[in-house]
């Protein structure tokens, strides 16, 4: 009998110890607490109001990366609960252009549109109570040129010579370049240069555990992957304009069980993907609303045009009217409702959109395809179901990432249909950071593909400069895969830049939009909608939109 | 034995430095960086290059292997630049979890996995044989995924028994320490069956097989032969010299467990280093990667090596030289 | 060849073939594993000659017909764009089922090679060869995966080789934990001691004896194969889309409300998988209880 226990005992001991071995290697047990401040949230529904429960709005999603500084964050997610946090000098309105932020008086552009003079509001203060100055702004924005700043604003940081303190509530920022966009670079939220002053930029990013900024909210505790957990900021400086809510929770939530989580109210909102079942799914819930709207971004197909096979336009126009993108969009999205058919590379939501009527939307008709791959010269002369061209098959390399469903699905029917006009389609699948490496960072003729998809989110402001249809970034590391070259196209991206007024920038901007319909290096496919469903019991989020996140209406949201 | 034991250890050095080597290898020759995943227009091709320098300069992979070990040495196991925080405190905060979930996996899996092999195999062939095979396998038999996905749906969406997500319920972030264990565990039982469950067939053929195997053997029938009663033969002479490939088993099962505790992780929304490592893969995070992977590495060869030794010390008839 | 040797072959091979013949008697004893043999032979078989048959193939889109649940037109309905799930169930079989097959041969024919290796000659030879094998096992699946997979390209021969060479190590393992056992009993002694080569006393008296163990691996393996073609495809690592497979049939069902209701996605991949595994697993116990050595009167 005593044998066996040892061997029982030892054979426990074994997982023990393995275990234990691994975390020889981690740190400590990592503590339940991340180590914050005090239990703010609790105590606060203790005093007051004795008998109401504390008004807590609860975040689902899947993603955060709990990096709490709005200069190094790039996860959307994470974003959300800077905005609550932290306020920058300007933000978007509901049309997406850009005006003064919370914090800023007024903003005045120079004769020679180079210097940006921000006012500032003169009773700022942090959650801490000292008062926001000039200084802190300085602070934020010379932190992004700091050599050793590695965090995903060195693009922004790279727009401005140099930020000039004037007084207490002047900040001028001298611009690299005159730009209309130029406005969209001052969004992120200043930092308390009292609290983040460091020495080192390891202790800078340090103190992304204990994040100080202006807003409504403030961090009470983080858990990797678990949670953040904001509390009112007792110390807002806008009274008037102060949340109603006690505390905004963010919830890791994984997508299969988001809207489980909805319906068994664990959560109180989130933002599913948009597809049919998920709204299937929230419209059957008892309490539960839906909002949605078309988003400002597109997803696209782009075409390796200094291939043979898609050198000519007609080759490219013809496998996109073999393309039943409408079919698509419905076996992928379920309703016409939740997306659109993608037709130019500005979103729909843009001032800068042409309108459909002067966009081709290449709707399917396989026999207008084979009868302009016939024109092109494409014909199967071998009689192997393939057509050639100067002893070139028509064979292509699609890229596809399993990362998102839709390139697997246009893909699966691209091969069917495209198989009918005579194009064999080789369908590779990669992961997103392969296929992103293949095709922008190689080096111009080592792109090897010669299709690839992907979608993007755009900025309110639709110039196109070092995007997808700028020649410029034809490059290793440039975002251009596509190797098209189009004089005229490449002189509108300039004027585009060199006009302030809108409704001119918008004609140029229209102009080039329709080229690109037209000569297709790269084919918009979608633009998608964003849904959001919300408790009924949650009041003042319904107007989310596409310009509007929910972070900006959070002051007038409130609870049952 | 000792000297066995102190040459066994010796030699993890050499394959711990070996997959190390490779590891750099082959993360040399893949595809994409760490800036690949930047999509931003203003991000033009110099300053992706030039952050790409900061953050993983371009060395020759032999001379990172050794950098890292050097550094490693000095206690600094790499910088994750993703989240802006040492490798070592990203890992700390995820591997609880993973630890918790696999283990209580484990033990569920070898409570049900072990006595079942047992009965099944002391009554081969008879209906509570097949009932306790074809039970045990139902687990194996789903893939991890559906398995947690139905079990989901049925328990927390359904039943409303258990949380749809998470490690602990948002009204008690702020709870005292007993409350959130309590609420941790469960949290957990979700998890740890579904995990469990795939572990349970594992370890209840291996027991049944190997039961077998002996309850035939010689020494058993001389053990039946002397008289002994049944209880005494398969309890104590069967069952001790059966457990030699159950050890071993356990040794291999800890890379198991844990590739399984990246699917449960994710769809129970656990934060664990499955998961964690999987990002790091998908951001192209070599030194969060890295960090992983070493220390998986180092738990499978200790767990290897215990299963070795524990191998010597229940079966006499191995001789260590 | 002597005199002597032939009539020992001779006496050997009529051995053999009454050793198999009495496999084969106590497998048939075995009721569920007779049952599940049928079904596993009946599955092979529709997934060999089903799709011969279809008037649809497996790419078609019938994009008129999307999202339809069975019915006489499409016996298993169709999937969201328009293609035959009937047909694409059975192709996929094949597909995932090849795979299985061909990992489980190399790696068995690694593991086995090696294993038997490190456990008969010990020292040196088992050092090497063990720490190779904890290497292996040691190694990041998911970062091998994408690496060698955008090397040398998605195909299914990539993702086979993977797997074997990254599966390996376990079988290896239990053949020379096996073989160092048996090398400790009386007759291996007596074996050396008469002078019997190395490669007779592997492949002649050693092997026979560990050959159980490998075909419960076997088994096994078909089984994890298959699942972790499941899971690589879960993560998006499987075989390339549009081919279809078993794992890539049964990812439409990560969405709790496509499980729910369009359960002609899910059910029946996930029923191919569920009594494939199910039914190897079952097999390979009874072949295991029909071969042991050990068994015989």
């Amino acid at each position: 009998m005593n044998k066996k226990l040892f061997v029982t005992a030892l054979s426990s001991l074994l997982a023990v110890s393995a275990l234990a071995g691994c975390s020889g290697g981690g740190s400590s047990t990592p503590t339940p607490d991340a180590g914050s401040s005090t239990p703010a949230a609790t105590a606060e529904a203790g005093g007051g109001e004795a008998s109401t429960t504390p008004q807590v709005l609860r975040f689902g999603c899947s993603g955060y990366d709990i990096v709490l500084n709005p200069i190094l964050s790039s996860n959307v997610y994470d974003g959300w609960a800077n905005d609550l946090m932290f306020q920058g000098l300007t933000k978007t309105n509901s049309s997406g252009e850009y005006i003064e932020g919370d914090i800023t008086d007024s903003i005045e552009l120079s004769e020679d549109k180079l210097t940006y003079t921000f006012t500032l509001k003169d009773n700022v203060t942090f959650s801490d109570g000292s008062p926001m100055t000039a200084d802190d702004v300085v602070f934020t924005y010379m932190t992004m040129k700091d050599p050793d700043y590695t965090g995903p604003r060195a693009g922004v940081a790279a727009t401005y010579d140099s930020v000039e303190k004037i007084d207490d509530t002047h900040v001028a920022f001298h611009m690299v370049a005159a730009s209309p966009a130029n406005l969209q670079n001052f969004t992120y939220g200043v930092l308390s240069k009292a609290h983040y002053e460091y020495s080192s930029m390891e202790e800078f990013e340090a103190k992304n555990n204990d994040p100080m900024g202006t807003g409504p909210f403030k961090l009470e505790s983080a858990q990797a992957k678990q949670y953040i957990n904001l509390v009112k900021n007792e110390n807002y400086w806008d009274a008037a304009n102060a949340p109603k809510l006690d505390g905004v929770q963010f919830l890791e939530v994984s997508e299969e069980a988001l809207l489980p989580a909805l319906q068994n109210k664990e959560i109180d909102f989130a933002q599913p993907a948009a597809k049919l079942e998920n709204v299937e799914a929230v419209e059957e819930m008892a309490d539960t609303h839906l909002v949605s709207y078309l988003a400002n971004g597109y997803t696209f197909m782009c075409f390796n045009t200094t291939r043979p096979t898609l050198e000519d336009v007609k080759v490219r126009q013809a496998l996109v009217y073999a393309l039943d993108r409408r079919n698509f969009l419905l076996a992928e999205y379920g309703s016409n409702e939740l997306v659109a058919l993608g037709m130019c590379p500005i979103s729909k939501t843009s001032w800068a959109y042409p309108g459909d009527d002067e966009l081709n939307a290449y709707e399917y008709d396989l026999d207008k395809a084979a009868s302009m791959l016939d024109e092109a010269g494409w014909k199967d002369t071998d009689g192997d179901g393939v057509r050639d061209k100067d002893g070139v098959k028509l064979s292509l390399d699609w890229l596809v990432y399993p990362e998102a469903t839709w390139p697997g699905t246009l893909s699966g029917m691209a091969f069917d249909s495209w198989k009918q006009i005579g194009v064999e389609l080789n369908i590779k699948t990669l992961d997103f950071n392969t296929v992103a490496e293949t095709a922008m960072d190689a080096a111009p003729g080592e792109k090897d593909f010669d299709i690839y998809t992907m979608g993007f989110s755009l900025s309110a402001d639709p110039d196109p400069t070092g995007g997808l249809f700028d020649y410029d970034a034809y490059s290793a590391g440039g975002y251009n895969a596509s190797g098209f070259y189009d004089e005229r196209s490449q002189e509108l991206i300039k004027l585009g830049l060199a006009e302030f007024d809108q409704d001119k920038r918008a004609e140029i901007y229209k102009e080039w939009a329709i080229r690109q319909n037209e000569l297709l290096p790269t084919l918009i496919v979608a633009y998608r909608s964003e849904i959001w469903a919300i408790n009924n019991n949650v009041h003042g989020l319904d107007d989310i939109g596409v310009y509007t996140s929910w972070t900006d209406l959070i002051k007038d949201v409130t609870m049952d | 034995m000792k000297n066995y034991v102190i040459r066994r250890l010796l030699q993890i050095i050499p394959v711990f430095l070996g997959i190390l080597f490779i590891l750099f290898f082959i993360i040399d020759k893949a595809p994409g960086s760490i800036v690949s995943n930047i999509m931003d227009p203003t991000m033009t091709p110099e300053l992706k290059a030039a952050l790409l320098e900061k953050l993983d300069p371009n060395l020759p992979f032999y001379q990172k292997f050794w950098n890292w070990l050097v550094q490693a040495a000095h206690g600094n196991f790499g910088y994750s630049s993703k989240h802006f925080k040492p490798v070592i405190d990203v890992i700390g905060e995820n591997i609880g979890v993973t630890f918790a979930l696999s283990l209580t996996a484990l033990i569920i899996a070898m409570l049900i996995g072990i006595p079942a092999g047992i009965i099944s195999a002391t009554k081969q062939y008879s209906a509570i044989d097949n009932f306790l095979t074809v039970f045990s396998l139902l687990g194996l038999a789903l893939p991890t995924f559906f398995a947690g996905l139905l079990m989901l749906k049925v328990f927390a969406v359904e039943l409303k028994w258990f949380p749809t997500f998470g490690f602990i319920s948002s009204t008690n972030i702020n709870a005292d320490f007993w409350t959130k264990l309590g609420d941790h565990a469960y949290h957990l039982i979700l998890p740890a069956c579904v995990l469990g469950l795939a572990e349970t067939a594992s370890f209840m053929r291996y027991t049944r097989s190997s039961m077998l195997e002996v309850i035939r053997s010689d020494y058993i029938r001389t053990a039946r032969a002397k008289g002994l009663s049944e209880k005494v033969v398969i309890y104590k002479h069967a069952f001790r010299n059966a457990m030699i490939p159950i050890v071993t088993l356990l040794g291999f099962r800890i890379p198991g467990l844990i590739s399984g505790a990246l699917m449960t992780e994710t769809i129970f929304s656990l934060p664990g280093v499955g998961k964690l490592s999987v990002e790091a893969v998908n951001n192209r995070n070599y030194p969060l990667l890295i960090g992983i992977n070493a220390m998986l590495t180092l738990a499978t060869l200790f767990a290897t090596l215990i299963a070795d030794i524990l191998y010597a010390a229940v079966d006499p008839r191995i001789k260590y030289d | 060849m002597t005199e002597l040797s032939r009539d020992e072959v001779i006496r050997k091979s009529t051995k053999e073939d009454s050793y198999w013949r009495g496999v084969w008697r106590r497998l048939k004893q075995n009721k569920l594993a007779m049952i599940s043999m049928v079904i596993l032979v009946l599955i092979v078989g529709a997934c060999i000659f089903v799709p011969m048959f279809s008037k649809y193939s497996m790419y078609e889109v019938i994009a008129a017909d999307a999202n339809q649940p069975p019915s006489a037109k499409h016996l298993l309905g169709t999937d969201k764009i328009g293609r035959d799930l009937f047909v694409r169930l059975f192709y996929g079989g094949r597909v995932s089922l090849g795979i299985a097959i061909a990992v489980t041969v190399l790696e068995t024919i690694i593991g086995v090679v090696l294993g038997s290796m490190a456990g008969f000659f010990g020292g040196i030879v088992d050092t090497i060869i063990s720490r190779i094998s904890e290497m292996f096992m040691c190694f990041p699946f998911l970062m091998i995966c994408i690496t060698l997979q955008a090397i040398f390209g998605t195909s299914i021969m990539t993702l086979i080789t993977i797997l074997a060479v990254l599966s390996w190590p376990s079988i290896a393992r239990i053949v020379r934990g096996q073989i160092l056992s048996l090398r400790e009993m009386d007759y291996m002694e007596a074996c050396r001691a008469l002078g019997i080569s190395n490669y007779r006393q592997i492949f002649k008296h050693l092997f026979p004896n560990v050959l159980a163990y490998i075909i419960v691996y076997v088994t096994l393996s078909m089984a994890s194969v298959i699942l972790t073609e499941t899971s690589l495809s879960f993560l998006g690592l499987g075989v390339s889309m549009p081919t279809p497979t078993w794992g890539n049939l049964i990812q439409e069902a990560r969405n709790l409300l496509v499980l729910q209701k369009k359960w002609w996605y899910w059910i029946p991949p996930g029923s191919a998988i569920f009594l494939t595994i199910l039914c190897f697993n079952i097999l390979g116990d009874g072949l295991r209880d029909a071969i042991d050595p050990k068994m015989q009167k």
